[in-house]
């Protein structure tokens, strides 16, 4: 079976997307996206050993391993932040890098076995294609893309099963319990598949670089949708872009692939916190302004109301004067409320009110 | 303490929803709740009132063993929660979650169906209507689309009791509901209330306003660690009893 290897890199990080950007819309949702950076480092501990364990990059010991080790993580963060007085953020800071710190100084020892502080960190996407599987000595192709495609089908078909338990135990944890639904077997399921996750995506992309995977294109989701269902495919289709254009701008640059795809999932969040349609910065900002100048809009159309009331004339200079706004936003508020008929101007430059203008102080005085 | 007086097993299983027996919650070694004996008669709306940190929250939670219990026992119609838990419907208090949560309206009610379903079932059309049907008896069927934390605080609330409707329970456990929300809101939930009422079901109620007590209720409960009173409006809320319930607190706190 011959792929060329552009393909078999770019397929492996699309996988590596997917299955790390739909996982981690839980983990966003859940708060947890500290304990996804813990459980992407700490894995190595568990990968190590298990390597050590076997006496080669074996899959599946890997697999076991690096489970077995976030799993304890997950179980020593929560220990310690519900034994005394530390939060979940202190515990977590402590645990991870005890974790990997002895993950890493077992990696040093490791002369004889295929492991390297280097690949750990940023992963080895780029020899993706030189890792074959073989059946009875038939190339079956590549393994990365075997590894991660039955991840995929497994996470798929973990969100698709729970979707609503999932769903519940995330946003109301107290009526999961009570309806039956196990909160806590879903979230130490869900904490499974995030460790599964974090150690085969680990070996394409390197522990510093899943986090990106998992939170990033989640969050730019979470921005973008009001529903469960689309966030999980935005979440995943950015995903899938950022892999995509990170390989190709690696490629075009010629810089680590990883660190491309990484960047890019950074830069399209931030083009989503900037442009997003509604709670993007700008748009915030037009809503924020223009709900402001509403508001504005009536504090003038009352006051004129009340001046007209006790036989005071109204002009664009006293109502800058008595509102005390400058002179230039005084003048488009006036500016305004004549183009929309709320008052007519006499000769003398004094306002009065239309029964448009009228029935608007109404309005606001209600 | 006041109870009503002692009747046979039978008929109080017959008159009584919940029977609570030498209940005690502690949080690590501090007690919440210490040794209550108290059953919630069928019918009955029933206020559950006490000074912050009472304990009244964990008594309704207690019930449906969403906090371990320490000692005690809790029988729902005659059997455990676990066995009875379609019977019991819940009403969290509003902060419990996480309005920003990607949801809407009529999404949130329809989980109130989801514990019916049991695991790996999906929800269906028939339970989508059902789900309609409830929000549109507390008055949002034209916000059913509408991501919830755009909704108002009493809408927000409304919509914890529509989901409660929709899982259809004999006894309803409410925290605090009618907490700080708007005149319609707390007239739709009590109009609400009173049907259920009606239909011979339990409701059971933190309540913090202590002048709309008599209005509203027909029973209460008044808590502080320990059970202080327990009965009628007519015969338990008096003012010893308030005076009771609300100077324990003090004295402890000194």
């Amino acid at each position: 079976m011959e792929i060329s290897s552009d393909l078999i890199i770019i397929g492996t990080a699309i996988l590596v997307a997917a299955n790390c950007a739909s996982i981690g819309v839980f983990l966003v949702l859940r708060k947890m996206a500290m304990m996804s950076d813990a459980i992407s480092h700490s894995v190595l501990l568990g990968i190590v050993i298990a390597v050590f364990a076997v006496g080669g990059r074996e899959p599946v010991a890997v697999i076991v391993g690096g489970v077995l080790s976030g799993i304890l993580t997950i179980s020593l963060v929560e220990l310690l932040y519900r034994s005394g007085k530390l939060k979940q953020d202190s515990s977590i800071g402590i645990i991870f890098p005890f974790l990997f710190a002895i993950g890493v100084i077992l990696v040093t020892q490791a002369g004889n076995v295929h492991i390297d502080v280097q690949h750990v960190l940023y992963g080895s996407i780029e020899f993706a294609p030189f890792d074959t599987l073989y059946l009875d000595e038939l190339n079956i192709g590549s393994k990365s893309i075997w590894v991660l495609g039955i991840l995929a089908i497994a996470n798929v078909s973990f969100i698709v099963i729970l979707y609503k338990e999932l769903k519940i135990s995330t946003f109301d944890k107290s009526l999961a319990l009570s309806a039956g639904l196990m909160p806590l077997l879903v979230h130490y399921l869900l904490m499974i598949m995030v460790a599964t996750t974090a150690v085969v995506a680990f070996e394409s992309v390197g522990a510093i670089l899943v986090i990106a995977f998992f939170i990033v294109p989640a969050s730019a989701a979470f921005l973008l949708t009001d529903r469960l269902s689309r966030m999980l495919v935005l979440s995943v289709s950015l995903g899938i872009i950022s892999a995509v254009m990170g390989y190709l701008f690696a490629i075009f640059a010629d810089v680590s692939i990883s660190g491309s795809m990484a960047t890019i999932t950074g830069i399209i969040f931030g083009l989503v916190w900037i442009f997003g349609p509604n709670r993007g910065l700008i748009s915030r900002w037009r809503r924020i302004s223009k709900q402001r100048f509403e508001v504005d809009l009536g504090i003038v159309l009352t006051h004129i109301h009340k001046e007209l009331g006790s036989d005071r004339q109204v002009s664009t200079s006293s109502m800058s004067n008595s509102l005390g706004w400058t002179k230039e936003y005084s003048k488009k508020l006036s500016e305004f409320i004549q183009e929309q008929k709320f008052v007519e101007k006499n000769a003398q430059g004094n306002f009065a009110l239309t029964d448009i203008g009228l029935k608007k102080v109404e309005n606001y005085s209600n | 303490m006041e109870q009503k007086s002692s009747k046979k097993n039978s008929e109080s299983e017959k008159e009584y929803s919940v029977i609570i027996k030498n209940l005690s919650v502690t949080y690590r070694t501090e007690p919440a709740l210490w040794n209550i004996d108290l059953n919630f008669p069928k019918g009955q709306m029933i206020a559950i009132v006490g000074p912050n940190g009472a304990g009244k929250s964990t008594l309704i939670k207690a019930v449906m063993g969403l906090v371990p219990i320490t000692a005690g026992k809790v029988s729902i119609f005659g059997k455990t929660y676990s066995k009875n838990r379609d019977k019991v419907a819940y009403v969290p208090q509003r902060g419990s979650v996480d309005w920003d949560f990607p949801t809407d309206a009529l999404d949130v009610v329809e989980m109130g169906l989801y514990g019916k379903l049991g695991w790996f079932r999906r929800p269906n059309s028939k339970t989508r209507n059902l789900a309609k049907e409830c929000l549109d008896k507390v008055g949002l069927s034209n916000y059913a689309d509408r991501q919830i934390g755009q909704l108002s605080g009493g809408q927000q609330q409304r919509v914890f009791l529509a989901r409660a409707l929709a899982q259809d329970a004999q006894i309803y456990l409410m925290d605090e509901p009618l907490n700080g929300v708007d005149v319609i809101t707390e007239k739709t939930i009590l109009s609400i209330l009173e049907n259920l009422k009606k239909e011979g079901k339990t409701i059971v109620m933190v309540h913090h306003e202590l002048q709309t007590v008599d209005k509203y209720f027909d029973w209460v409960v008044m808590v502080n660690r320990n059970l202080i009173a327990n009965g009628p409006i007519k015969e338990v809320f008096t003012k010893i009893n308030l005076d009771r319930t609300y100077q324990e607190k003090q004295r402890m706190s000194i």
